[in-house]
């Protein structure tokens, strides 16, 4: 660049300050700014009339499916199906379905929280998780001595809802011998004191409020019962918690991970996020020694915070019997065994339930027609119930598919039976003989989310007694359905009545079942089952009442049978029978709801082979 | 269970069903969700936990709804069902591209986080007031207005990213 004196820059500047652009150029620029200023502006016109437009239509979508008239008939039939199974709580009809219990929601989900808190550390992995963490649980269930296991503190979520708060909660057990104990101490001094002996089938729950001892029988086939009906382990090892766990929600439902801690082996068992919400806690630890194979220590961690440490101590002084707890030796003893003449009830009951029925072969269907506040009743619920020799079929239905195509057929099970063929059930049992299966449908979820196959014979054999026609007839055993609940009194009578002339009554009591959550729980329930000895124990009427505290009246489930008939072989049952649940408040009835049932068996029906085969498969392309 | 559960049902459940019917667009769909909602709320303590059961019930309504739309098979959008068959009365071909645009927009309303698709819920499908929708919320009736506005905002823009079938028709 050649060199600018300060001249040339000032008459060059000058020169710059003297242009004078000319009008053309100038208005052309500006009319192109404008145009360009105009499109602009119309381009974000468009764009906020588009978002306008596109809203508005969204509205007017939503006003028209806003406008659309519904099926009232619809609409109340399925608030009836809701209010029945809300109300499943103490139904006492046919239908005593394994759903039913779980819909006990209060006291079922506090049995299954407290079952599950209780036996959680007795529970042995399937082989499927670490080797190790196996052989280190089934090293304590095999321990040949006595066992105390400490819970460092008692967390809320084991805390009853009334009454006093748990201060120490110490459990011994001695796994070789079949025994098991538990001691809790109140706060206000209090205590429980629970002894239960397997050899010995009996239960022993001292409380020191009342200075009594209640013993209980432990029939072996309530507890199975109520195994398979909660899902739960009842006895340690048996099923397994973490089985369960893999039943319920498949084989990822947690993850183990092992490492060493200081001279301790460390298992880390980490629940699958999307089963938190189903069950108290996140994950376990448990330490192990390495040598002797036995837990140390074991810590679960809750969701609401906080953990349950449990510390174990082995080689304890053996416990004789339940004195060696601390029961006073003058604390009133109250034998609440059955007699022999209700034993030889039970046993006599038993014997028309499942296998060992004597309805034969048939193909059967219970109807259940629920009174909508009229002179009408809706088609609520049914049941298919059928037998040939060795092959059992139960499926109920209560979705709104099999209402509507069988609503129209009153009791005709050959129409039922072929209109329900392609209607996937909503819980199904099936046995073929050699293999059991089981399922429940998850209607949110429009899948089988919960099927099983039962393997071991004892638990198919007693899923045939709870789920088979004749359990729902006759009460046996199973009608213990609430007395596993921890440290519930359950006594049993046989009574006569002079209203009852000829019949045989079954009078059940279950008294102190424990309250858990806010709402108000029975805390005692009272049934009287009338039975016919001259029809083969027909029942003819049933009551059940549930109380809370201070025994004021909740519930009461009144049974009449109304109808009977007899099959071929002789075989009485009933045809229909009439269920009204009031609800009470305060004493005084609040709320009645009539439900009808009706049976029909056909003998030696003809079945369509379909209906032997999973409805898990069958109905997997279907939704 | 408590017995209110049993009173909300009572007093709320023609509502409850009305809703669980407009937002999956199957009666028996509804019918079927209604029993679950309850046999849900009955099982959980969140409802006793509630400051509003009745308005706990109706969001709860609301997100199985959603919720059963994001898990349907997609085939059963173009299921035709009793619901859709009134579906307003525009001739077949108008009245099927209606009923799409109706699932696009409920399907887009899956989306949304749970504030926005029960207050969208709220005003479009079930026509409540911005009072209502504030109190059910726990909002003004103000911001109840401006969440309605930004669903519905959301699901455009949700919407705008899929095609429509008039716009696959060529128009």
């Amino acid at each position: 660049m050649p060199n600018v004196g300060e001249d040339d820059i000032i008459r060059l500047t000058r020169q710059l300050a003297e242009y004078e652009p000319s009008s053309e150029v100038t208005s052309r620029a500006i009319s192109r700014v404008k145009q360009a200023l105009t499109e602009d502006r119309c381009a974000q016109q468009g764009r906020s009339q588009d978002a306008d437009e596109g809203e508005a239509q969204i509205i007017r979508h939503m006003d028209s499916l806003a406008r659309i008239e519904l099926n009232e008939k619809v609409a109340q039939r399925a608030i009836n199906r809701t209010r029945l199974a809300l109300m499943a709580n103490g139904r006492t009809g046919g239908f005593r379905l394994l759903r039913k219990l779980f819909m006990r929601s209060g006291i079922a989900a506090a049995i299954l929280l407290m079952t599950f808190i209780m036996y959680l550390f007795f529970y042995v992995p399937s082989a499927q998780g670490s080797v190790s963490l196996q052989e280190v649980l089934q090293a304590v269930n095999s321990y040949g001595g006595w066992i105390c296991i400490r819970l460092d503190k008692v967390q809320d979520i084991m805390q009853p809802a009334s009454g006093p708060r748990i201060h120490s909660w110490v459990r011994y057990a001695a796994p070789s011998e079949g025994k098991d104990a538990l001691v809790m101490q109140f706060e206000d001094g209090s205590s429980k004191i629970w002894w239960r002996s397997r050899i010995e089938h009996i239960d022993c729950i001292y409380r020191s409020d009342s200075h009594d001892m209640h013993i209980e029988s432990t029939s072996q086939d309530w507890r199975e019962v109520a195994q398979i009906t909660f899902g739960m382990p009842l006895q340690p090892n048996i099923p397994t918690l973490l089985e369960m766990l893999e039943r319920k929600f498949g084989s990822n439902a947690y993850d183990i991970g092992q490492t060493e801690e200081g001279k301790l082996l460390r298992f880390d068992v980490t629940f699958a996020e999307r089963i938190w919400n189903k069950i108290p806690l996140k994950g376990l630890v448990i330490w192990a020694n390495p040598e002797t194979r036995l837990i140390e220590k074991w810590k679960g961690i809750l969701h609401t915070g906080g953990d349950l440490v449990y510390s174990f101590e082995y080689g304890i002084a053996p416990l004789k019997d339940v004195y060696a707890l601390g029961v006073p030796r003058d604390a009133t003893v109250v034998d609440d065994r059955p007699s022999p003449e209700v034993e030889a009830l039970l046993d006599r009951l038993d014997d028309r339930i499942g296998p060992k029925e004597a309805l034969g072969n048939y193909v059967a269907i219970i109807q259940c027609l629920t009174e909508d506040g009229g002179d009408t009743a809706t088609l609520s619920e049914l049941q298919m119930f059928a037998r040939l020799d060795n092959v059992w079929v139960n499926m109920n239905y209560w979705n709104s598919q099999a209402m509507e195509v069988c609503n129209s057929l009153k009791r005709q099970v050959p129409d039922l039976v072929e209109k329900l063929r392609d209607v996937r059930p909503d819980w199904f049992l099936f046995y073929d003989g050699l293999h059991c299966w089981q399922g429940k449908y998850n209607q949110a979820e429009r899948a089988y989310k919960y099927h099983e196959e039962i393997k071991e014979k004892a638990k198919q054999v007693s899923a045939l007694r709870l789920a088979s026609l004749s359990a729902s007839i006759w009460p046996g055993r199973r009608i213990f359905d609430y007395s596993h609940i921890p440290y519930a009194n359950v006594h049993l009578e046989v009574v006569t009545d002079s209203s009852h002339q000829g019949l045989v009554g079954l009078d059940v009591h279950i008294s102190n079942m424990q309250q858990y959550g806010s709402d108000p729980q029975p805390t005692e329930s009272r049934e009287t089952f009338w039975l016919d000895p001259t029809r083969d124990d027909m029942p003819i009427e049933r009551i059940k009442q549930y109380y809370l505290s201070d025994r004021i009246l909740s519930k009461e489930v009144h049974v009449r049978y109304l109808a009977y008939a007899q099959l071929k072989g002789g075989q009485w049952h009933p045809t229909h029978w009439l269920s009204t649940t009031t609800d009470y408040s305060e004493g005084k009835p609040v709320r009645v709801r009539n439900e009808h049932y009706y049976l029909e068996i056909i003998p030696d029906m003809q079945l369509d082979p379909i209906w032997l085969t999973n409805p898990v498969e069958r109905f997997k392309d279907k939704r | 269970m408590g017995c209110d559960l049993l009173e909300i049902l009572e007093t709320n459940g023609p509502r409850l069903f009305a809703v669980l019917a407009r937002l999956t667009m199957s009666e028996h769909v509804a019918e079927d969700l209604l029993q679950d909602l309850f046999i849900k709320l009955s099982k959980g303590s969140q409802l006793t936990a509630a400051v509003d059961p009745v308005a706990y019930t109706h969001k709860t309504a609301i997100n199985l709804a959603l919720d059963w739309r994001r898990c349907r098979k997609p085939t059963m959008a173009l299921t035709t069902t009793d619901i859709e068959k009134r579906v307003g009365n525009a001739s077949p071909l108008e009245g099927l591209a209606q009923k799409e645009e109706i699932q696009r927009i409920l399907d887009a309303a899956v989306s949304l986080s749970d504030l926005l698709r029960e207050a969208f819920t709220m005003r479009y499908v079930e026509q409540r007031s911005y009072e209502e929708i504030g109190h059910l919320l726990g909002k003004t009736p103000h911001q109840a207005r401006a969440i309605c506005a930004k669903a519905t905002v959301k699901i455009r823009a949700a919407m705008s990213n899929t095609v429509s079938l008039a716009d696959r028709r060529g128009g």
